[in-house]
């Protein structure tokens, strides 16, 4: 089954065609029209920029999609040696060998997941093809089927010669229950996967979503945006232990986050420094690298302390068998690093799985993932009845 | 007003829910962390809303359902219906009124059923609403925070507190005392870098 998904639910615009064949994932093309470099400027992402980008940019993202998917169809046709039946349109696109349509209809930004959703009506009332809608935090929740190696440690060995196409088993890869941890700018999010498609959401933030506490403390900071990366790069450098922030609801009964009172935190003691500093009458400028690194990193030690313990303990409670990290903020090197040393001594008998890279940020490549699932259950939505709900919830 | 706490800010909130109709406008301002998004989720306790609030930076819109369950009827004001949705809007990442408009504003705004709430309003001055009732928040110390309240805000609160009931009036009395002794430490200590906390 080859799925054309599509992905407006915040800030990208994405679209992605990604063969599902018998548990197996091959992801053809995954075209995300990564607009970050216009949001630098401002501070911060800018939607009105981002909103009438999405209804400009949707179009060219989905026809590069088709155009990709459709070279690395030939390309997988060659490799497989043209086997009978295996008939190529004399296309450009890769339209006539798609079987569905995978779209976000939520959460998220109303104005621009209808861009998404009215696009994916149209096309599939034009081309007849079924769709399967599909929740965003689904498909978080499944990026790391996509992942070249599930596991981040392992060298890459059975690396593809096309860095696009990657095949991966997954027939016998999550093993159920499973505990996922999304963890992004506009979610964190605790669940708990009984089955494919069967979730309970077992907690989530009661305030600021993790990735916003890192571009918020990245702003106070003065390191721009995204905050994400800069803070990851400049941790490494710092004393994680320099300064003790709150870990926020650590020892609460329930999988609740709270990174307000974090970033709080980290606000009153640049207001501290910054004072002591004035009646020092020192620069405010000199030695600022030093301290600088030592608030990412103990800021960082404080986000990843908090998101480790929680999904441990609920993996604990709920004997969960495969660990799921998903989200913006499954980027960071040390929330990678220190969940999986957690898993490997706490839970030695559960499996760790985390998505690439590539798939950490909001993707459609995920969506389309989400949507095989789907569509293995028979769960399509008629183009009539498809509709963007940006309070959807799992 | 001051507010010592974080659950303080939420009493405030919840005094505030009982003044507010459908169709109105709060406009909220004040630097990260001084409990904006904190007011709103106890605005929306205080409403019956059962979600959880979360801040909307990234999301930058999120509308609630105000279930049926509404709060008590004494009290109320004859202008505007029962608050039907609650729309929180934060405009943190926003540049300038054009891009608040292209979130979709106008139609959350122009809805006599909704309650929205609006987060760094400064940032969209020119396109506020004329009824919106503007609130400012602002760090004293530590967990200490001012909420300064706009003209006819405050003058519909002090009339809220009157009709309270004898319970609340007293913890009225109480949190007011406490105010003032708070008011007396923190203008001690921060005189002359902060204004005066009182009402504009």
């Amino acid at each position: 089954m080859r799925i054309l998904a599509i992905e407006t639910s915040c800030d990208e615009t994405s679209a992605a065609v990604v063969e599902y064949h018998r548990g197996r994932f091959r992801v053809f093309s995954n075209v995300v029209s990564s607009q970050i470099d216009i949001h630098k400027k401002f501070g911060g992402v800018v939607p009105e920029v981002a909103a009438r980008k999405q209804a400009e940019l949707i179009i060219p993202v989905i026809e590069e999609a088709l155009r990709q998917g459709k070279k690395e169809l030939e390309i997988k046709n060659k490799e497989r040696g043209a086997k009978k039946g295996a008939v190529i349109h004399n296309s450009k696109f890769i339209i006539p060998h798609l079987d569905a349509l995978a779209v976000t209809v939520g959460p998220g930004l109303m104005i621009a997941l209808s861009v998404g959703v009215e696009t994916a009506r149209t096309l599939a009332a034009v081309w007849k093809k079924p769709i399967i809608a599909v929740n965003h935090l689904e498909g978080h929740l499944y990026s790391a089927l996509l992942s070249k190696q599930n596991n981040f440690q392992f060298p890459i060995s059975n690396f593809q010669t096309n860095s696009k196409s990657q095949i991966r088993n997954t027939k016998y890869l999550i093993h159920f229950p499973a505990i996922a941890l999304i963890a992004s700018g506009g979610h964190t999010e605790l669940i708990l996967v009984n089955d494919y498609l069967s979730y309970r959401l077992l907690g989530r933030t009661r305030d600021d979503a993790a990735g916003e506490a890192y571009d918020k403390v990245a702003k106070l900071l003065g390191l721009g945006y995204p905050g994400g990366p800069v803070i990851d790069r400049l941790a490494q450098r710092g004393d994680p232990a320099a300064f003790n922030f709150p870990r926020g609801m650590i020892g609460s009964n329930d999988y609740d986050f709270s990174f307000a009172g974090l970033k709080t935190a980290v606000l009153y003691k640049l207001q501290e420094i910054n004072k002591t500093k004035k009646q020092k009458n020192k620069d405010l400028t000199t030695n600022n690298c030093k301290l600088t690194t030592n608030i990412c990193a103990s800021f960082q030690a404080a986000v990843a302390d908090v998101l480790v313990a929680k999904t441990i303990h609920a993996a604990q409670r709920y004997n969960a068998k495969t660990i799921l990290l998903g989200g913006g903020v499954a980027a960071n090197s040390q929330l990678r690093r220190q969940l999986q040393a957690s898993v490997a001594s706490l839970i030695p008998n559960s499996k760790f799985l985390i998505p690439d890279l590539t798939y950490t940020t909001d993707n459609a490549a995920m969506i389309a993932a989400a949507g095989a699932l789907h569509a293995a259950q028979k769960d399509f939505t008629p183009w009539q009845k498809l509709k963007a709900d940006p309070n959807l919830t799992l | 007003m001051i507010s010592s706490t974080k659950n303080k800010t939420k009493q405030i909130a919840a005094k505030l829910a009982r003044i507010l109709r459908g169709g109105d406008v709060l406009a909220l301002v004040g630097p990260l962390g001084a409990g904006k998004t904190t007011f709103v989720q106890g605005l929306a306790r205080a409403l019956g809303i059962k979600q959880k609030i979360t801040s909307p930076t990234f999301i930058l819109l999120q509308s609630y359902k105000v279930p049926l369950v509404s709060p008590p009827k004494k009290g109320e004001t004859k202008r505007g219906c029962r608050v039907k949705i609650l729309t929180h809007i934060d405009c943190y990442r926003l540049n300038g009124p054009q891009e608040v408009i292209n979130i979709g504003i106008h139609d959350h705004l122009n809805d006599q059923h909704t309650l929205t709430i609006i987060e760094w309003a400064d940032r969209a001055k020119s396109i506020m609403p004329r009824h919106a009732y503007w609130m400012r928040f602002a760090h004293v110390k530590r967990n200490t925070r001012i909420i300064t309240l706009d003209k006819r805000l405050a003058s519909a609160y002090a009339k809220v507190r009157t009709k309270a009931d004898p319970a609340s009036h007293r913890e009225i009395a109480r949190l007011s005392r406490l105010a003032e002794a708070t008011a007396k430490r923190a203008g001690g200590q921060a005189a002359g870098r902060n204004p005066a906390p009182a009402g504009k």
